[in-house]
């Protein structure tokens, strides 16, 4: 015992000395023999390198992004910028580590964070960011360009801008919908329909349930499930699954009157009938009953099981499996397809919820030694060349210009196809989702390429079935009380209470109960100060609609 | 050799009987579990989305190893990891096993207060934002040390410790005393050879904290090369649940998922730690306190 | 006076011993504490000096108490918090006791070693993975069902997820599972130290294996089954959150909702510093209550005592 703690001792002390080194040791070191932004024969100078030979190193706080700056696209965005990007992102919970950052000072050069959070008001009015205006007059011509009225309607209650939103402007493809079994849909005559990309009604779908529960009671052993959905998407805070039933019905997450008053939605008139509908599924033993205990791994394990003919959110893996299982050509996928109540519109079925405004915000920090290399960067990253750049890769490199028209190159292409996440991280394409904007370049190329240049079969029909699917929530982002109040504390009993009462209503035994339960859930919301929310929310929205105009 | 009995033989039976199977009871609820993390792990990624229980893979593939493991980050995380483990085992222990001691002595000066002053900060504790302004303040933010100094001391560890330490026979001290060692040898050369088990417990203790460890990378450090083993798994599972759906639906193109990689990473971080165990156990063996007496 | 300084200079080298220990308590626990005034002040972090903006926010006294403990959602969380939490350690209290004296009972090197390190495997298991076998394992074709069903104990499949009434249970259970084996190692340590001689000596009167137990095994594990018994219930509190919030659902929130949830829900989601620290102040102190309550038990018992 004692030699062994001897020797012991001996070895740490080494490690300790070793290691005294290491905490000092900055990942910048790197850098003081690296790119210089003045390699010879380089002829783009363009964008904007820095003032002098050295390479300037900036910290950048990013959620979704993990990687060490050092690939393709990144050793080129050093090269014209003369800027090299440490990333810091945190394992855990980000807005834990961003309050601490703010709290201790401790800031980053670079700060990304939800949009949506109150941490960026939090951020702003902590005085943490730097106010944008200035620099964007003086060295940032592409970004009024690129960004146009999203910067006035990004401004803060000061009329400044902090930040530049990420992933802005319009995403038309739909994400979510009705997804139903083609196999099934063709067994039961409905091929055609499906395949034209048509709408179903409600009893067309009820139909289709009910027939599939009756031809299969089991499959494989297993009970069949004719629908199921995520239970983790279901509640008033978190609405992803809820989405579905709710598009079928044409409500968004509030419930808006002629005269722009905001409601919750469960005043929704049509909300009584959305909950009749689901709780009348589960009745009929068509809805999955323990719909409301799966968390995505059940979810998955029932919808790649084989024994669900219609689910929530598109079970993309699920299909691969089934590809794997029957042959690249197989029927048995799932297919996004609008459902369309009794009486709501076809074409303004509210399934896909998308913001023009972006889901991050990016700002500048105060201790930022340099904002206006940085604002260079920024403008050089937000311009149709730099987002090129960022998600179509290296032109000459992965993608040509040919005749006007930017075409990918076949390896590039396929490089996304045979191993994603492995491709984006060796070349740096769709890695730094910095500044990117949704849509279309001047030559009519969609900026995202990876996903948007060539779709596959089931991608090009959703697009195609879920046609006037995608509504704008940007305008009723955020409209609750500010973290803190005891108004916030109002509003989240109030979606407890929701939730509980949506429980209850889609579980009831008969129509009559949901009914009744509908009627206590209103005047228990009554009790609960739902007014004095809504009349946050109301008032929220219409100053945000008067600052946009 | 005495005869046995009848009457004693079948107590023995049905206490055989009791026991094993209860021992056989635990090991089937607590391995078979684990069982099947490995071999999802070893499974096909897709096919693992199926899940259901397997007692072998179905679709052997070591792919979603090679994705947490080709990481590069794995290798400097793992260093850290393992350098912190070995040198934060000697220092916690070592601290814990000298307080332990000297507050098991019954004569000790100020005896109360000091247990009351360790005592009272297993329910009084500050929260994040002061703890971390106080690393700041100690110059250990981005610093490998962090993992290290404020694990010194644990208290639950060091009262069962103590707890132990109580129990021991006075005469062993009074032994030495008599032979004129100080508070300092009687520790060294007695007391701790006797306590090796429940000194093997806090070290194994020790190193499942420092191995399993990642939210004190996660808050004090912002440096990428002090980013522990279970920080960088817990990164690797969440690029696997990205919320860009877009993405996340094109990826699915992709031989692992979400669920193939947890167990993958499940795995990894647990193995080497599983691995400790056994070989402690041989300090769980009994009659090290008789040895000492008799000397 | 004189008395007390001769006393000191005796015991130096213990004390100095003591030193290591001390400082790291001081800086890293009591250092931060004074943050617990935050739990007092409406506390909005911001830039520029820490503590400046720290001391400088405004006092509200127990404003975030006040909030905390309104309106009825207070006493049922409270009452979940309890009741799961002692539910939990009837359970989870024996069981690795239980373990630790069979593997003493059992023989064969092999088999014991096997089935000790198999124990503490659930530890390791993280509670996402946890949750999900237990999803699984519950869910209406889950092995629990099918057995019940096997067994003709029940007609129809048992919803238990969706079941309030059998929420604290699956808790106590689980928590069991991942912990057992882990809490097992200070039993069995505990085992180890004890003196052989002791058994020999009272197989030698005749006591069988039953006796031995009853009569020396255990006697001798009382301090640290007793130490370890006051220290669980200064723990009851402390429910953990993830097997909370991934077990859960709102179907079971009447049972499955305890402080822990719910402060999360209400505050610290909106990083109300202010309030996680107050909620945090009042479980330390019920906790700390608990434990000063069930010490002076012990001490009128004449048994071990924690301090």
């Amino acid at each position: 015992m004692r030699k062994k703690s001897s020797k012991m001792i001996a070895a740490i002390l080494a490690a300790v000395i070793a290691l005294g080194g290491c905490s000092s040791t900055p990942q910048t070191s790197n850098n003081s023999g690296g790119n210089t932004s003045q390699s010879s024969g380089s002829t783009k100078q363009e964008g904007g390198s820095a003032s002098g030979d050295e390479v300037i190193t900036l910290t950048f706080f990013d959620k979704n992004t993990g990687d060490t700056f050092t690939n393709a696209v990144a050793e080129e965005i050093t090269r014209r910028t003369g800027i090299m990007i440490e990333i810091q992102q945190p394992t855990g919970d980000p807005e834990e580590k961003l309050n601490l950052m703010l709290a201790s000072g401790d800031l980053p050069d670079i700060v990304l964070m939800d949009r949506r959070s109150t941490i960026v008001s939090r951020y702003i009015s902590g005085g943490a960011l730097v106010p944008l205006n200035d620099l964007i007059d003086q060295y940032g011509p592409d970004i009024e360009e690129m960004y146009g009225d999203i910067l006035a309607k990004s401004r803060f209650t000061d009329g400044q801008n902090y930040y530049l939103n990420n992933w802005y402007g319009l995403d038309t493809d739909p994400d979510r919908g009705v997804s139903m079994r083609m196999d099934i849909l063709e067994e039961f005559g409905y091929g055609e329909k499906a395949k034209n990309g048509e709408y179903f009604t409600q009893e067309e779908f009820i139909d289709l349930l009910t027939q599939f529960k009756n031809t299969y009671p089991t499959i494989d052993g297993q009970t069949s499930i004719p629908f199921t959905v995520n239970g983790d998407g279901m509640s008033a805070s978190n609405a992803g699954s809820l989405s579905i039933f709710k598009g079928m019905y044409g409500i968004k997450n509030y419930y808006e009157t002629e005269d722009h008053q905001i409601m919750f939605d469960v005043k929704d008139p049509r909300y009584l009938d959305m909950i009749k509908f689901i709780n009348r599924l589960y009745r009929d033993g068509l809805l999955d009953k323990e719909w409301i205990v799966n968390k995505e791994q059940s979810y998955k394990q029932k919808v790649s099981s084989g024994a669900v003919f219609a689910a929530g959110n598109f079970p993309s893996d699920e299909n691969r499996l089934f590809r794997e299982k029957y042959g690249e050509d197989t029927n048995t996928q799932f297919y996004m397809f609008r459902v369309v109540a009794d009486g709501a519109d076809p074409d303004n079925t509210t399934f896909s919820p998308r913001s023009t405004l972006g889901w991050d915000a990016i700002g500048i920090t105060v201790t930022n030694k340099y904002p206006v290399e940085t604002m260079k960067l920024i403008n050089f990253l937000v311009s149709e060349e730099g987002q090129y750049l960022l998600m179509w890769g290296i032109e000459g490199e992965h993608w040509d210009m040919v005749d006007g028209q930017r075409i990918p190159r076949p390896e590039t292409l396929q490089g996304f196809q045979d191993d994603w996440s492995e491709y984006a991280k060796e070349t740096g394409i769709r890695k730094w989702t910095w500044f990117i904007k949704n849509g279309y370049g001047s030559d009519g190329s969609p900026y995202d390429m990876a996903v948007k240049y060539e779709r596959d079969d089931i991608t090009l029909h959703n697009i195609e079935s879920m046609e006037g699917s995608v509504w704008d929530v940007s305008p009723y982002d955020n409209l609750g009380p500010e973290g803190g109040t005891a108004e916030a504390l109002m509003e989240q009993k109030l979606f407890d209470i929701m939730d509980k009462a949506f429980a209850d209503m889609t579980y009831a035994d008969s129509e009559a109960e949901v009914e009744r339960l509908y009627q206590a859930l209103l005047k228990e919301m009554e009790v609960n100060q739902a007014e004095t929310i809504e009349a946050i929310y109301t008032k929220t929205y219409n100053e945000r609609l008067s600052l946009w105009e | 050799m005495k005869r046995v009995y009848l009457r004693e033989k079948i107590p023995t039976y049905i206490g055989n009987i009791l026991v094993y199977g209860f021992l056989g009871f635990i090991l089937i609820v607590t391995f078979i579990p684990l069982w099947n993390v490995f071999v999802l792990s070893l499974n096909d990624a897709t096919d693992s989305m199926q899940g259901g229980f397997m007692l072998w893979p179905r679709k052997f593939s070591i792919d979603s190893y090679i994705t947490v493991l080709s990481n590069p980050e794995i290798h400097s995380a793992a260093k850290v990891t393992i350098l912190r483990t070995l040198i934060g085992i000697p220092y916690t222990v070592t601290i814990v096993s000298m307080t332990a001691y000297v507050l098991s002595k019954k004569n000790l000066i100020a005896k109360r207060a000091i247990n009351f002053f360790f005592i009272f900060t297993m329910y009084f504790s500050g929260s994040l934002i002061p703890t971390y302004m106080v690393m700041k303040g100690l110059g250990l933010i981005d610093n490998f040390l962090v993992f290290i100094l404020p694990l010194g001391m644990n208290v639950f560890w060091m009262i069962l410790v103590r707890t132990f330490m109580e129990g021991l026979p006075d005469e062993l001290e009074e032994a030495a005393q008599i032979e004129g060692a100080n508070d300092i040898q009687i520790f060294l050369k007695i007391v701790i050879p006797i306590c090796t088990p429940v000194l093997a417990t806090i070290v194994l203790f020790v190193a499942i904290q420092q191995w399993n460890s990642w939210y004190d990378s996660y808050i004090y450090t912002y440096k990428p090369n002090l980013k522990t083993l279970p920080a960088v798994l817990v990164k690797i599972l969440n690029q696997y649940q990205t919320k860009d759906m877009a993405a996340t639906a094109k990826a699915a193109t992709q031989g692992v998922t979400a669920e193939s990689i947890r167990m993958a990473t499940t795995m990894v971080a647990t193995l080497p730690i599983i691995m400790i165990y056994p070989l402690l156990q041989k300090f769980f063996l009994k009659g090290m306190l008789l040895g000492a007496v008799k000397d | 006076m004189q008395a007390t300084l001769k006393k000191i200079f005796k015991q130096r080298y213990l004390l100095l011993m003591l030193i290591p220990g001390m400082i790291t308590v001081l800086l890293f626990s009591y250092g931060p504490m004074a943050g617990l005034y935050m739990a007092f002040i409406d506390y909005k972090p911001s830039l520029g000096n820490f503590w400046e903006s720290f001391f400088g926010s405004p006092f509200v006294g127990l404003q975030w108490f006040k909030y905390f403990f309104s309106g009825q959602d207070f006493v049922r969380v409270l009452r979940n918090t309890l009741a799961s939490s002692v539910l939990t350690l009837s359970f989870k209290f024996f069981v690795p006791i239980l373990i630790a004296v069979a593997l003493n009972e059992a023989k064969g090197k092999w088999f014991k070693r096997i089935v000790q390190t198999s124990s503490y495997l659930p530890y390791f298991i993280s509670w996402v993975i946890a949750s999900n076998i237990i999803i699984t394992m519950l869910s209406s074709n889950g092995l629990v069902n099918q057995l019940l069903l096997g067994l003709g104990l029940i007609e129809e499949s048992i919803p238990f997820l969706q079941t309030g009434k059998y929420f604290w249970g699956i808790i106590a259970v689980s928590n069991t599972w991942k912990d057992m084996g882990y809490d097992s190692i200070m039993y069995l340590a505990a085992i180890a130290s004890i003196n052989p001689g002791l058994f020999e000596a009272a197989k030698v009167d005749g006591a069988g294996r039953l006796k031995q137990i009853w009569y020396i095994l255990l006697p001798m594990l009382k301090p640290t089954i007793i130490i370890l018994l006051i220290l669980n219930i200064g723990n009851l509190m402390n429910t953990g959150f993830d097997q909370f919030f991934m077990l859960g659902n709102a179907t079971t929130m009447e049972y499955s909702d305890v402080i822990d949830t719910y402060s999360f829900r209400y505050g610290i989601q909106n990083g109300m510093f202010s309030y996680a620290t107050a909620v945090s102040l009042f479980k330390s102190v019920v906790a700390f209550l608990l434990v000063v309550t069930c010490n002076g038990i012990s001490k009128k018992m004449k048994s071990t005592t924690l301090f």
